[in-house]
């Protein structure tokens, strides 16, 4: 494995325009809800309140995962995408491929540095979006928003993995953007409208969106995270098996 | 045993096959020119022996590493520009070809002394630091050549490297290949530019519906045809299939 | 030989691609997917004891317009317009540029704001033929769970959904002109779209927030959902929204008019 491209893969994604509007989207949602939760009226709050858990920092918490989701989903999506997509995006997927690396190699470096860069990108942007949220509201628990955030991570690698699994067959980065996204939003609003409908209750393990809202809810991670982790695994797995015998 | 050996090559796409049975052999140090009509299969060719796209059967084999199934081994002995390829609009060529060389295997001091040596070669220094974005089309086919050279390859395969090029970009793409095989080097390329072939080659093969249907020198070829130049070869060959 | 450009075909067929593509698909079902939740989950929602209950309650106490208020104000439609719109149009010119495919379709005798349209209008036909193929047959499988819920009232937040889904594409249009990326022009699209939903979203929070919401075409497309129906104030409200998005469009056209490719 080559130590030093993983870093200038890696630094590129960090620098990249995708990068640098995820920080700043995540930062301008932070500042929007946070604000909104400020200056709720008596009865939105009290309502609100109802659902999340523990105070104002809970309903933020609460909106964050709700509807700040579907941002994450797309900057995660938009990661997943530069493992082969990008490549094909600027026509320089074969003369990759043309180097002495077995595509094997070639795809478990280039996830490395998808999921580094995503990694760092999001704590980055988790961070200025707490620090924001922490100033307007006063009582948000930083520290707890981190790790809130911190433990959603395997659900949004599972996004990443479904994006590269979609862009071995279509070939091309609008479309691969387009399922990755499209199939992620119909997940998250398949939990959604299931706890619409049930109140109080647990969503499915076998929805991998619904991990951030039993963190938010405080609901018993264990199995639904084993679900997750091997659903990640073997979408990346069947993707990775069927671009090394894919003809380029 | 040749550079490159090619025997019985077989692709079959869905419903067309490529190749039926590609036979090839080039020496050490040849320069190769690889003609055919459209779809005749060459990029194809090509393809399957930078593993690209995968045989559906029969050998070939680069300095008698087998390309099929030894891919990452035969990859470190060749030099690859695609008939159409892209880059990073937005690096320069230096960073460009620094990754490029790494990914070829080679530590990034030996990239940079080689980045400095192939840009004076092919006249690509003032632009080094230059955006992509804001090279000509010449210039932007140097950067393609020089990614190719980068590692000191023993092989090049340049599928249709001076199409779209002036006649004095064509001359430099010419003059690199043939310097490169002054050193010993072996060179296959695919053209429809039959007088570049005759400028530079030692062979020509032709091949047509997936099959090689002639070889030789040009020299051999036009006596054999007895045509005044390869074009005129080619047409008659090409006619009969 | 006659050298006029037949428009109305080259839209149609455009229209035609857009439909029947990745993008068409996932519109439609995401479309689909939105009007069985809205149907199936009206009635449990309005059960009191639910959270969306009692914000459906407290955001709208008409019980005519309640359902009105949760489909397409709540979220569920709105998200669809700032969704689906943009998939018909934000790769239009940045792609066309990435694609290499400029050069050929500006050699045809059209100009480049013809062009510019041919874009909006094939958008924004195959955006229509999916909102509305989706949501009047949708109209009749909600209307049992809803009795309240009249035809007017429906169509006309209907129309002007379709109106602001009309300026979500002039704005993609704008992104797609001026981003020289795919990738780029979808994230900002989306993104944008999202936040501009916020002061809507937020608008009975405060005074603050409801003034703000007035400068966003949002608030009229949704004004129905809590107000009654009126022609004089249906036909100012689309004005008002195609108003807020003819800007858009003219600026893209005027910086696709004067840039080199």
């Amino acid at each position: 494995m080559n130590l030093q491209l993983i870093i200038l893969d890696t630094k590129s994604m960090l620098l990249s325009k995708r990068a640098i509007y995820s920080i700043i989207f995540l930062a301008i949602f932070a500042l929007a809800f946070a604000a909104m939760v400020e200056f709720s009226p008596e009865g939105l709050r009290t309502a609100l309140e109802s659902a999340a858990p523990e105070g104002s920092a809970g309903v933020f918490e609460y909106i964050w995962f709700e509807d700040v989701l579907k941002l994450l989903l797309l900057m995660v999506v938009s990661f997943g995408a530069f493992m082969i997509s990008d490549l094909e995006d600027d026509g320089t997927l074969d003369i990759n491929l043309a180097r002495p690396e077995s595509r094997a190699n070639f795809l478990v470096r280039r996830t490395i540095s998808a999921v580094l860069s995503f990694i760092i990108v999001f704590i980055a942007g988790s961070l200025v979006a707490g620090i924001i949220a922490w100033a307007i509201m006063g009582d948000l628990d930083l520290l707890l928003f981190i790790a809130h955030q911190l433990m959603i991570v395997p659900m949004l690698l599972f996004v990443l993995a479904l994006t590269f699994f979609f862009s071995v067959p279509l070939r091309n980065i609008t479309y691969t953007v387009l399922a990755g996204f499209a199939s992620s939003l119909f997940l998250s609003f398949t939990y959604s409208f299931g706890l619409m409908a049930n109140p109080g209750s647990e969503p499915s393990i076998f929805n991998p969106l619904a991990l951030g809202y039993r963190v938010m809810a405080g609901q018993p991670l264990a199995e639904a995270l084993v679900v997750v982790l091997a659903a990640t695994v073997v979408l990346f797995l069947v993707g990775a098996a069927w671009f090394v015998k894919k003809d380029v | 045993m040749g550079a490159i050996d090619i025997r019985g090559l077989k692709k079959d796409y869905k419903d067309v096959q490529a190749l039926r049975g590609l036979d090839l052999s080039v020496e050490a140090g040849q320069v190769y020119g690889f003609c055919g009509p459209n779809g005749a299969g060459k990029s194809t060719t090509l393809k399957i022996l930078v593993g690209l796209v995968f045989a559906t059967g029969g050998e070939a084999s680069l300095k008698g590493i087998d390309a099929i199934n030894n891919g990452v081994e035969a990859r470190k002995h060749i030099g690859y520009l695609p008939e159409s390829y892209g880059m990073p609009n937005s690096d320069t060529p230096r960073k460009f070809l620094t990754y490029m060389g790494i990914l070829s295997g080679m530590s990034k001091d030996v990239v940079s002394k080689r980045i400095e040596e192939i840009a004076k070669e092919i006249n690509l220094t003032d632009n080094l630091d230059r955006k992509i974005k804001t090279l000509s089309k010449g210039n932007k086919q140097r950067i393609g050549i020089a990614q190719a050279l980068i590692h000191d390859p023993d092989i090049l395969l340049f599928d249709e490297p001076t199409t779209g090029l002036d006649p004095l970009g064509r001359n430099e793409v010419l003059d690199a290949m043939k310097a490169f095989a002054n050193r010993g080097k072996t060179v296959l390329f695919s053209t429809h530019i039959l007088s570049d072939v005759e400028k530079i080659c030692d062979t020509v093969g032709i091949i047509h519906n997936g099959l090689l249907i002639e070889q030789g020198s040009p020299e051999e070829l036009r006596k054999k045809h007895g045509a005044k130049d390869l074009d005129e070869v080619f047409l008659k060959v090409a006619k009969h299939g | 030989m006659d050298s006029k450009v037949n428009f109305p075909v080259i839209v149609w067929k455009r229209t035609m691609n857009l439909i029947f593509s990745i993008r068409g698909l996932i519109a439609l079902l995401m479309s689909i997917y939105m009007v069985i939740a809205g149907a199936y989950l009206i009635d449990v929602l309005m059960e009191s004891s639910t959270v969306y209950g009692e914000l459906i309650t407290l955001f709208n106490n008409r019980p005519d317009m309640q359902f009105q208020w949760f489909f397409f104000d709540g979220a569920l439609m709105k998200l669809v317009t700032i969704f689906t719109a943009p998939l018909f149009i934000f790769d239009a010119v940045s792609g066309d540029k990435k694609g290499e495919r400029i050069g050929i379709l500006l050699s045809r005798p059209i100009t480049r704001t013809q062009y510019m349209l041919i874009n909006l209008v094939s958008a924004t036909l195959a955006f229509g033929i999916l909102f509305f193929g989706t949501l009047i047959p949708g109209y009749f499988a909600i209307q049992p769970q809803v009795p309240e819920l009249t035809a007017g009232a429906y169509l006309a937040t209907c129309s002007l959904m379709f109106l602001l889904g009309f300026f979500v594409l002039c704005v993609a249009l704008l992104i797609s002109t001026i981003s020289k990326s795919n990738l780029i022009s979808f994230i900002i699209a989306f993104g944008m779209f999202s936040f501009l939903m916020l002061p809507n979203a937020v608008k009975y929070n405060s005074d603050a927030f409801m003034s703000l919401s007035k400068i966003t075409p949002h608030y009229y497309a949704s004004y129905f959902t809590t107000h009654d129906i009126t022609a004089g104030y249906f036909v100012g409200y689309a004005v008002i929204i195609v108003l807020f998005a003819l800007p858009f469009l003219a600026l893209a056209i005027m910086k696709f008019r004067n840039e080199d490719l």
